[in-house]
């Protein structure tokens, strides 16, 4: 491992999170609000240490799968450390552990905040949380190499090191035209949705920060009770389309803007992901119509908007479903766990892998139906290897058992059982919002502080999708 | 670049972190000297003459009671003096308005004391005979009331803003303390880095160009050493691989 390589491609990393501070800390000078210092003083100290080693380490491109896996996991990391900074520059409501639970939560696109007043933070920090969110949402590693000038092999193995296996499926092209590909869809939902806001009503900042947690699939709001404080059906009605966008795969919608509809039509994780929202939204429409509602177009509006924004990992709230049956309840921990499509930024286990292990399910029961006969197991017509199913199953399963034992350190803490299982899937699929006490309108404020750590560390494995963060922290790794 | 350069750079980073922390630390200090003046002379310096003006007025409503019963002389030295007291802090607080709304408080003040005084006058000029308990009740104490809770208004109004300012206060403090918490460890941490920098690129080819230059002085082992950077170091070596080629190349020709 050579260390000096990886300090030289995280320090860029660490420049290009100064530049959003950056930004962060102009909003907050013209605004002429007490976020300028922590936010300029934060920026200075990612320049100064993200330039240093590219003073020192001449360029390289020849980097190992195992470097680049560091690299990826200590950018994150060290990216969740910058953006801790002015958070605990500020004060307020940020102690070292609620600082680093908001910045873990922000560029994971959890959403989750510890924050009781969220209208009390400057408008500059508001800014830069929801930065967090849009850097972290394609990955901060894609995004750097979307900017910078080809980094050859070195950019190869960083975006595989940061794409999953199953998201990498998606992109049969080059590392270079894959990662423009990605940032160009990104870039250019951002700009839709933030010009559809501000025809709803919808002021730029809000505009531009909730665009940001929409794309990012995030769901940090300027806002202490969310989208619910706009009371805007339209303004819900962007937020809902985007974030149904913002859960597809992003070489799809690349097709699609290119003009090629049937890779949209084909896509049977598409149609799973758009059928399977669909019928949760009727159910539970029908559901808290006649449990909490008594309005049929109330509860269309607050059930398609919470049941898309956790089936997405966005985690916006337009109403709070604490207070929603148990049945309904059930399904939105049920879309917690899943979430969206592979290749967005969404979190959770992803459609993908349901998808897969559904039809590898079938695929065993009609072996043991067929003896003799071959089957194998296909996805959008190609046909999918036994290596990939193996790594999906162990993928849910491992998912599984880290939501299990996280929820049992949680009730350990003495959490409430509902809580600590809603907050630790929540966490564990980046979604952000859970049930009972860590409920759609409520945070994550009175949750005990080791048990916060414990959530951002689950964001993390979560966001790295588990085996990033074990590697990282392997010592054979650093051999 | 060369490395007079990086060294630079890397105590240049450091001194930048620590100034900058220091100077933050130094602002909020100062604005945190200022609050804490505001607080005093604004606030403060209000309530104490609300308190006063509250002193004054029931000094003035018992010598009017002293009045009343007849304690002519006494009571009259004593109501005058009260109302020279209050007078005076109410100049005070008038000329130390400083919170929104504070001046329309302070006029109900003025507006509600005049009609009190004018109450008070009447037994002073004997013009109240008999049930004078009753006149008491009936006009005087009314006027009493709506003084003191136009005071207690002004009083409360400065008290809140005194706890706003308190709570700025102890936000300042730790905005002046987290630069330097944050500057010491990002020193820490830089430190170690341009340590290993330092050990990396500088004292490594030395020690690796020292045992090389023994090698090849002893057995005449070829140099044959390159670093990567650009930089002095990488002159040094280039030179002596140079060299050593050319004593190679004088001896054999010898």
């Amino acid at each position: 491992m050579r260390l000096y390589v990886v300090f030289r491609y995280t320090g860029v990393i660490l420049i290009f999170n100064a530049i959003f501070l950056l930004i962060s800390a102009f909003i907050s000078f013209f605004n002429n609000d007490a976020g300028f210092f922590p936010l300029i003083y934060s920026a200075l100290i990612a320049t100064l240490f993200g330039a240093f080693p590219l003073i020192f380490v001449p360029p390289t491109e020849d980097i190992s799968n195992n470097e680049g896996m560091v690299i990826v996991v200590s950018s994150w990391l060290v990216s969740c450390l910058v953006g801790m900074l002015p958070y605990v520059l500020w004060g307020g409501e940020f102690s070292i552990t609620n600082a680093w639970f908001e910045s873990v939560s922000g560029y994971t696109t959890t959403g989750a905040s510890i924050l009781n007043n969220v209208e009390a933070l400057p408008m500059g920090l508001l800014f830069w949380r929801a930065s967090t969110h849009w850097i972290g949402g394609i990955g901060i590693i894609i995004f750097v190499l979307s900017v910078l000038p080809s980094m050859g092999i070195a950019g190869m193995i960083l975006y595989r090191s940061e794409m999953s296996s199953t998201a990498l499926r998606q992109f049969k092209m080059r590392t270079k035209e894959a990662v423009r590909i990605i940032a160009a869809v990104y870039v250019g939902i951002t700009i839709v949705q933030t010009i559809a806001l501000l025809i709803t009503g919808l002021n730029l900042f809000d505009a531009v920060t909730h665009t940001f947690a929409t794309v990012a699939t995030g769901g940090f709001s300027t806002k202490n009770m969310s989208v619910a404080s706009f009371n805007n059906p339209a303004a819900e009605i962007v937020i809902m389309f985007f974030m149904i966008i913002s859960g597809m795969n992003f070489g799809l919608l690349f097709a699609v803007f290119i003009g090629n509809f049937s890779a949209l039509r084909t896509s049977s994780v598409v149609k799973y992901y758009l059928s399977i929202n669909f019928i949760a939204i009727i159910l539970v429409t029908i559901n808290t119509y006649f449990t909490n509602y008594h309005n049929f177009w109330d509860a269309l509006r607050y059930s398609s908007f919470q049941i898309l924004s956790v089936g997405t990992s966005t985690g916006f709230a337009n109403a709070d479903s604490s207070i929603w049956p148990g049945f309904a309840q059930i399904i939105l921990i049920l879309f917690t766990l899943q979430c969206a499509c592979a290749g967005s930024t969404s979190g959770g286990i992803k459609i993908d892998r349901i998808v897969m292990m559904f039809k590898s399910f079938l695929r065993r029961v009609k072996q043991i139906m067929y003896p003799n006969a071959v089957f194998a197991v296909s996805m959008d017509k190609s046909k999918t290897n036994d290596a990939m199913i193996d790594s999906a199953v162990i993928y849910i399963l491992f998912y599984m058992i880290i939501v299990t034992v996280g929820s049992l350190i949680l009730a350990a803490m003495g959490v409430d059982s509902l809580s600590a299982f809603s907050g630790t899937a929540a966490a564990m699929g980046n979604v952000g919002p859970g049930l009972s006490t860590v409920g759609s309108l409520s945070n994550y404020s009175q949750i005990p502080e080791l048990g916060k750590w414990v959530l951002a560390t689950i964001m993390l494995l979560g966001r790295l999708e588990i085996y990033g963060l074990i590697i990282f922290f392997m010592p054979k790794t650093w051999k | 670049m060369k490395l007079r350069l990086k060294i630079l750079g890397g105590f240049v980073i450091l001194a930048s972190i620590l100034l900058i922390a220091a100077a933050w630390s130094i602002i909020e200090v100062q604005s945190f000297g200022t609050s804490l003046q505001q607080m005093l002379e604004n606030n403060y310096k209000s309530i104490y003459a609300a308190k006063s003006m509250k002193e004054a007025l029931e000094r003035e409503d018992s010598a009017l009671l002293l009045l009343l019963m007849g304690n002519d002389e006494h009571s009259t030295r004593i109501l005058f003096a009260a109302d020279s007291l209050f007078t005076t802090n109410y100049e005070v607080a008038k000329s130390n308005i400083t919170i929104s709304c504070e001046d329309k408080l302070v006029n109900s003040i003025e507006r509600k004391y005049s009609l009190y005084k004018q109450a008070w006058s009447q037994p002073l000029n004997k013009s109240i005979t008999s049930n004078r308990l009753d006149w008491y009740f009936q006009n005087s104490h009314e006027y009493f009331l709506d003084v003191m809770k136009s005071i207690d208004e002004v009083s409360s109004l400065n008290d809140s803003q005194l706890y706003t300012t308190a709570m700025q206060i102890s936000q300042r403090s730790h905005r002046a303390l987290m630069p330097g918490v944050i500057a010491l460890i990002a020193t820490i941490v830089f430190t170690i880095l341009f340590n290993y920098f330092i050990s990396l690129y500088v004292v490594t080819p030395i020690v690796e160009i020292t045992k090389r230059i023994k090698n090849f002085n002893k057995n005449r082992t070829p140099f044959d050493y390159h670093v990567q950077t650009k930089d002095e170091i990488s002159k040094l070596t280039d030179t002596l691989n140079i060299l050593c080629t050319n004593i190679v190349a004088e001896e054999s020709d010898q």
